[in-house]
């Protein structure tokens, strides 16, 4: 092959990789279907396949277990309630896929690890990506996906696993499903369309759904399950402050990730607690005065660090039927201006955690299911963090 | 890994838990498990709960958990304080060991407070009242703080409960949880003057303070700020009432620790309650 042909063959490979990265794809559990996903129901999933002029193709929802946007953004139709209010936000967005609000690449783990940051080598057996300030080295072998910044993935684990292990941060990371829900949600008033959302899935039950009395709520959610709940909102809420501070987003995107966050919390009456180490005083607002202010304050790119561990206490009914918790945890916040650090602290904050349980109707029957929603914010501290 | 752990866990007994180190990402972990970073952390370590935290970061580093309850409430003092002796806090384990803290199964116990000094705008000053709550709890075991007496207070204002803020609602309530975020909460309820009773013990009518306090509070005499401080007394170890408050510093003794400690038959106790409620 001369030169020339050898290149137009890297060339058409090349493209025919573009072409393939621009389409949906989608896992069924013995084999994959790439396409453009026009639309979601409970009983089908319409693709149109990637070949020029193909038919529409229905497949099962059941059998789907797996979708992927071009975007990075996933959805998994089996482990949905398509009827419920948030899962059609979730497939709205997915299908729109407007704009992609992952700046770092992502690798999961299959011990349900996550960690962002920039790819910067990746062989056979190892990945090494620089996340905030060090270089981690993660083995292929303990890899589950890798979801790359442009919204190429690859899938390492089996499928199911995956599937299972995306499930698990599909609260906090499934950045087109949570962010870009808002289009269905009226615009002026995003929480109350929210919360209206939320008390009609309580009032399906029936007239008077008896209440979970503890011990019922006790053995149905495990400690491990609602500490994981907790810390997938907590850190979804983490989330939109980084894009709140990031002003290379847009106005009307930095107003959607505003109702967004607002929409973790119980109500419009949570309180926030703001500290730095530039005042002796801790600030309290609520949570849109909070965010309104933080939208202001905007540093070219913010980082959001966590320690590993959080500390998360015993559940407690409270009158109003709700059970409440507390997530405490360490963050490490830094400000970025023209790629200089300009600000940065280590605070260590306590976020109530609310458990709301109701039951819904899927498939005629009658479910008992469980959320969380955030309620005060408390700053315990604040310090600079010790220089190197 | 497992060595390092084990060290950690041999010092961990001992008084050298007031190591400094460097505030990097690794060591500001390791401060994170080791601080007790609630006051029901505190409870969890004081009962050696089975499925406390500290427990949980053993058992995901694969390092067995040895330390026996009375090496773990002996780490729960202040060891920067010194005002009790050594043989006093054996006493004190000797008897801490017979009775179980609010915990998971009964975190609704009697025989605790918690002391927030609270700062209030009154007449363009800055004044501190110890605004004492404890844990109340229905039969159903639903529960929230209330403010069970302010302990003292220079506020002038009636003395006679006046009317007004006694409707009577079960959303208008203190988190169960609140106090893990200095009793955030008190804003709201000290602005909630319709449903200003919810948040009050009843007992507060036998109270002249806590009156003298509602009704500054419905007049809108005073302006609630903040939390200044809190602090917790325990007086369920029999012989003794001990005070926890919160440290903070890059220490592995650090959180909430217990401050003060000292021995008090049960009138005494009786005595300390009746103060610290302002009656």
């Amino acid at each position: 092959m001369n030169r020339i042909g050898y290149t137009g063959l890297l060339l058409s490979i090349s493209l025919f990789s573009l072409k393939i990265y621009s389409q949906d794809k989608i896992y069924l559990s013995t084999s994959t279907k790439q396409g453009k996903v026009i639309e979601i129901t409970d009983t089908y999933i319409s693709y149109r396949p990637t070949l020029e002029k193909s038919q529409v193709i229905n497949l099962p929802s059941r059998n789907v277990v797996l979708l992927f946007n071009e975007k990075g953004g996933y959805l998994m139709p089996s482990k949905m309630n398509i009827n419920e209010e948030h899962s059609k936000q979730a497939i709205n967005a997915f299908l729109k896929q407007d704009i992609s609000y992952w700046t770092d690449d992502r690798v999961f783990e299959t011990d349900k690890k996550m960690t962002e940051g920039k790819i910067t080598e990746e062989d056979n057996n190892e990945v090494k990506i620089t996340s905030k300030t060090s270089l981690i080295k993660i083995p292929k072998k303990s890899i589950a996906i890798i979801i790359y910044k442009d919204g190429r993935h690859v899938i390492h684990g089996s499928l199911s696993a995956t599937a299972e292990m995306l499930s698990f941060h599909q609260g906090s990371f499934a950045g087109v499903s949570s962010m870009q829900v808002n289009s269905t949600v009226s615009t002026k008033e995003p929480v109350a369309a929210k919360e209206a959302a939320a008390s009609a899935q309580i009032v399906t039950a029936g007239e008077n759904p008896p209440p979970l009395v503890i011990d019922d709520l006790i053995s149905n959610v495990s400690k491990k399950e609602f500490e994981e709940k907790a810390m997938q909102k907590t850190r979804m809420f983490s989330n939109y402050l980084k894009i709140l501070c990031d002003k290379s987003n847009p106005e009307n995107e930095l107003n959607k990730a505003v109702d967004l966050a607002v929409g973790l919390f119980v109500n419009e009456n949570a309180v926030i607690e703001s500290s730095s180490v530039n005042r002796s005083n801790i600030k309290r607002n609520k949570i849109r005065a909070y965010l309104t202010t933080l939208k202001l304050v905007r540093y070219d790119r913010i980082e959001l660090e966590w320690t590993n561990v959080q500390y998360v206490n015993d559940l407690k009914l409270a009158p109003d039927g709700t059970y409440r918790g507390v997530v405490t945890f360490e963050q490490t916040f830094s400000g970025f201006r023209d790629g200089a650090l300009v600000y940065k602290d280590i605070t260590k904050k306590s976020a109530e955690v609310i458990l709301k349980s109701y039951n819904k109707v899927v498939e005629g029957q009658q479910v008992s299911n469980w959320d969380i929603l955030l309620g005060d914010v408390g700053v315990s501290w604040t310090q600079k963090p010790t220089a190197p | 890994m497992k060595l390092l752990f084990c060290i950690l866990l041999l010092s961990s007994i001992q008084s050298a838990w007031s190591q400094v180190f460097e505030n990097e990402a690794a060591a500001r972990e390791k401060h994170f498990i080791y601080e007790v970073k609630q006051i029901d952390e505190f409870f969890e370590r004081f009962n050696n709960d089975s499925s406390s935290f500290i427990r949980d970061v053993y058992k995901q580093k694969g390092i067995k958990f040895k330390i026996e309850r009375p090496a773990l409430i002996r780490s729960l003092f202040n060891v920067v304080s010194h005002s009790w002796s050594a043989s006093q806090v054996d006493s004190f384990i000797i008897k801490a060991m017979a009775i179980q803290m609010p915990s998971r199964k009964d975190y609704y116990g009697e025989g605790w407070f918690a002391e927030a000094i609270c700062q209030f705008n009154y007449n363009g000053n800055t004044l501190d009242i110890p605004v004492i709550l404890r844990v109340s709890t229905d039969k159903s075991k639903h529960s929230k703080w209330i403010i069970a007496g302010i302990r003292q207070t220079s506020i002038k204002a009636d003395g006679k409960i006046i009317d007004g803020g006694n409707s009577i609602s079960i959303d208008h309530f203190i988190s169960p949880v609140s106090h893990t975020n200095y009793f955030i909460e008190l804003e709201k309820a000290f602005d909630d003057k319709a449903y200003l009773f919810s948040y009050f013990d009843p007992t507060i009518l036998q109270k002249s303070q806590s009156v003298v306090f509602y009704n500054a509070i419905l007049k809108n005499q005073v302006k609630f700020l903040h939390v200044k401080e809190i602090k917790y007394h325990f007086l369920q170890v029999s012989d003794y009432i001990f005070t926890v408050e919160n440290f903070q510093r890059d220490a592995l003794n650090s959180g909430w620790l217990i401050n003060r400690l000292w021995k008090a038959s049960p009138t005494e106790k009786e005595n300390f309650k009746r103060t610290l409620l302002g009656e």
